[in-house]
């Protein structure tokens, strides 16, 4: 090849390089952004053991997920869409009977407790992940996130973001029938 | 300080040294030129001799073309001397050099002296609108308020102003406390409840939690008819997904609230959009309100009072009977009315006076009996003909209203062509009875009137669709 088409062959590579990012980013816009995998779906929920809201306080660790179908929500009192979601797990606790665990994520324990006296108490028995530790192994992008958890305590269904009626609806709940036979 | 100034120093040397050593570098020698077109020259002749060798070209021709190129090339070195010369004179740009060594810092420092300031004022994109000031007046008057609390902390009503003045300076955490304080000092009270758990769902952006479900619920205990927390009692249930049962909570509060209630339109809305969530039909599950506890004064004909006129001195005296007294007198001077009308019919003032005043007493049959009366006496009245029809209308809008309604409407849409109500009955009477252009009539000139955004239009835009 002689050095004059070496340099032509040069001059094509910027068209090289747009034609394969712009591949990269067309196939990127035919993806659902809000679709956030997850690594733990059908596998054993992390190990973990919490600490209770204050001391002396039952916690939450992973012996506490097995045995029957139920949801962890990760919340936070400074976090407002769970004020949002609130109401939803209230009702799902006191009128549907589930098990909700809750992890407190990164907040202060009287915070917390403030909030849960105002917004109601819809948690089975609560961990204070402090320091985000165990919301980690979660892979818990924000909170709120709510997990379905089923009788072998695996992680069956993960949804980010603030639960909706329709999501209680039409998902978590014929899961939780689903997984309950 | 001075750490700043060195490092700025040498990063500003660091900036220039390229540029020196571009413009101090000896330029380089010009020959490339013309050693190139030699070259050319060389193959020229080469090839001249070539063609020679093969016969292409006669001896002459070769000479001839020999000539041509030496000539050529001759030329070339001429202009190859005269380039060098003048490049001979060209030296190193050193006045640039030392130009842009002290323009370079210079123009630095022009920039960085007004621009590199911590305390220059901020550039937004946008800024936020100020916050409404608080009139001073009202910071003192809460100030005062606080200190006094501080020194009696059982002032209830001090507790309620300030309670109040928070939630109106969009402190919803303060106005919390307050109430707190206020439902502390009048413990049971429905009102005090209903406020407190109000300024919980504002502090919670809107979100009604168990705390303030709990206070509305005790509110609504002690007061049933506590609109307020009727209405957020269904909004909680909204929030925890139970669509139904907020629109059940919201139905029962309209059935329950006079026709006139400031709070209707916003519960009909909510009950709009909460039904077409589910797919119901908010029309029909809509129920009618209550007759309106004061009749709006429009509707007051302009020849007589509400009920029976007093005399001042009647009032006088009335004032100071019992009220089982003032009630007795009243039905006295009503019936007395009615005899009266029964030898005069024709007074259609007396018949509407009488109508409201049975309202008032809550005898309904006796109402539209006097109404009858009323528009036998004059049948153009068109307040007689709207207060027939709302004392005869059907429970639900769905239905489609008895004959007398239905003929009362009529002559309402007669007198007043635009009257919605009318509008609305006649057009699905139309369309029961199968007369599909009449009511796409009557319920296209309902529509013209109807706001952009009232919540009936959707559902009337369907039913009108279906006629087709």
């Amino acid at each position: 090849m002689s050095a004059v088409t070496r340099h032509r062959l040069l001059l094509l590579l910027p068209l090289a390089v747009f034609l394969i990012l712009g591949g990269y980013f067309a196939l990127g816009l035919t993806r659902d952004p809000s679709i956030l995998p997850s690594m733990l779906i059908d596998k054993p929920a992390p190990v973990f053991a919490l600490p209770g809201l204050s001391e002396g306080e039952k916690g939450l660790s992973n012996a506490d997920l097995t045995g029957k179908v139920q949801l962890i929500n990760v919340f936070a009192s400074w976090c407002a869409p769970c004020r949002v979601e609130h109401p939803l797990l209230m009702r799902l606790a006191n009128e549907q009977g589930v098990t909700i665990h809750a992890i407190n994520y990164k907040d202060k324990p009287d915070a917390a407790k403030a909030f849960l006296a105002q917004m109601g108490n819809p948690y089975t028995s609560i961990g204070a992940d402090k320091d985000g530790r165990v919301a980690i192994d979660f892979g818990v992008y924000g909170v709120p996130e709510t997990y379905v958890i089923d009788r072998q305590g695996r992680v069956r269904y993960r949804h980010v973001g603030p639960l909706m009626p329709f999501d209680v609806d039409e998902k978590i709940l014929p899961m939780i029938r689903e997984l309950s036979k | 300080m001075i750490g700043f100034w060195l490092v700025a120093a040498a990063l500003t040397a660091l900036a220039l040294l390229p540029l020196l050593r571009t413009l101090l570098r000896p330029p380089p020698p010009l020959e490339g030129a013309a050693e190139f077109a030699r070259g050319v020259y060389a193959a020229q002749v080469a090839e001249i001799e070539r063609d020679l060798k093969r016969g292409i070209l006669s001896d002459d021709q070769a000479r001839a073309a020999r000539a041509e190129v030496g000539r050529r090339l001759l030329s070339v070195a001429d202009e190859a001397s005269a380039a060098t010369k003048a490049s001979g004179s060209a030296k190193p740009a050193q006045r640039t050099a030392l130009v842009v060594t002290l323009l370079l810092p210079l123009a630095a420092l022009g920039v960085y002296l007004p621009l590199g300031q911590p305390n220059l004022p901020a550039v937004p994109f946008a800024t936020r609108p100020p916050e409404a000031p608080v009139p001073p007046q009202v910071m003192e008057a809460v100030a005062k308020l606080e200190a006094g609390l501080k020194e009696n902390p059982d002032d209830v009503g001090a507790w309620g102003l300030l309670a109040q003045t928070y939630g109106a300076m969009s402190r919803p955490a303060d106005a919390v406390n307050a109430w707190r304080q206020v439902l502390r000092l009048s413990p049971g009270n429905g009102s005090v409840q209903g406020a407190l758990a109000e300024a919980l769902t504002v502090a919670a952006d809107g979100v009604v939690g168990e705390e303030a479900v709990r206070l509305f619920t005790e509110a609504v205990a002690a007061d049933a008819m506590d609109a307020r927390a009727r209405y957020y009692l269904g909004m909680a249930r909204i929030q925890a997904g139970d669509i139904r049962g907020a629109l059940d909570r919201w139905t029962a509060l309209v059935a329950d609230s006079p026709a006139d209630a400031p709070w209707l339109p916003t519960v009909r809305a909510r009950i709009h959009d909460a039904a077409t969530q589910v797919g119901l039909d908010p029309i029909a599950i809509t129920p009618s309100p209550k007759p309106a506890s004061a009749p709006p004064p429009a509707a007051v004909p302009s020849g007589g009072g509400a009920a029976p006129a007093l005399s001042p001195e009647q009032m006088q005296a009335m004032a100071g009977m019992s009220q089982q007294d003032q009630q007795a007198t009243i039905n006295s001077m009503v019936d007395g009315l009615q005899a009266k009308l029964k030898d005069n019919p024709g007074d259609a003032d007396g018949w509407m006076r009488l109508a409201r005043a049975r309202e008032v007493q809550g005898n309904l049959d006796a109402a539209r009996d006097a109404l009858r009366g009323a528009v036998k006496a004059d049948p153009k009245r068109l307040a007689a003909w709207l207060d027939l029809s709302r004392l005869t209308a059907p429970d639900d809008a769905q239905t489609q209203g008895s004959p007398e309604f239905l003929d009362a409407m009529a002559k309402v849409l007669d007198l007043a062509p635009d009257n919605p109500q009318a509008l609305y009955y006649l057009g699905q009477q139309a369309a029961n009875e199968g007369k599909n252009d009449r009511a796409r009539d009557l319920w296209g000139r309902l529509l013209k009137q109807l706001p952009a955004d009232a919540p009936q239009r959707p559902e009337l835009q369907r039913r009108m669709d279906s006629l087709k």
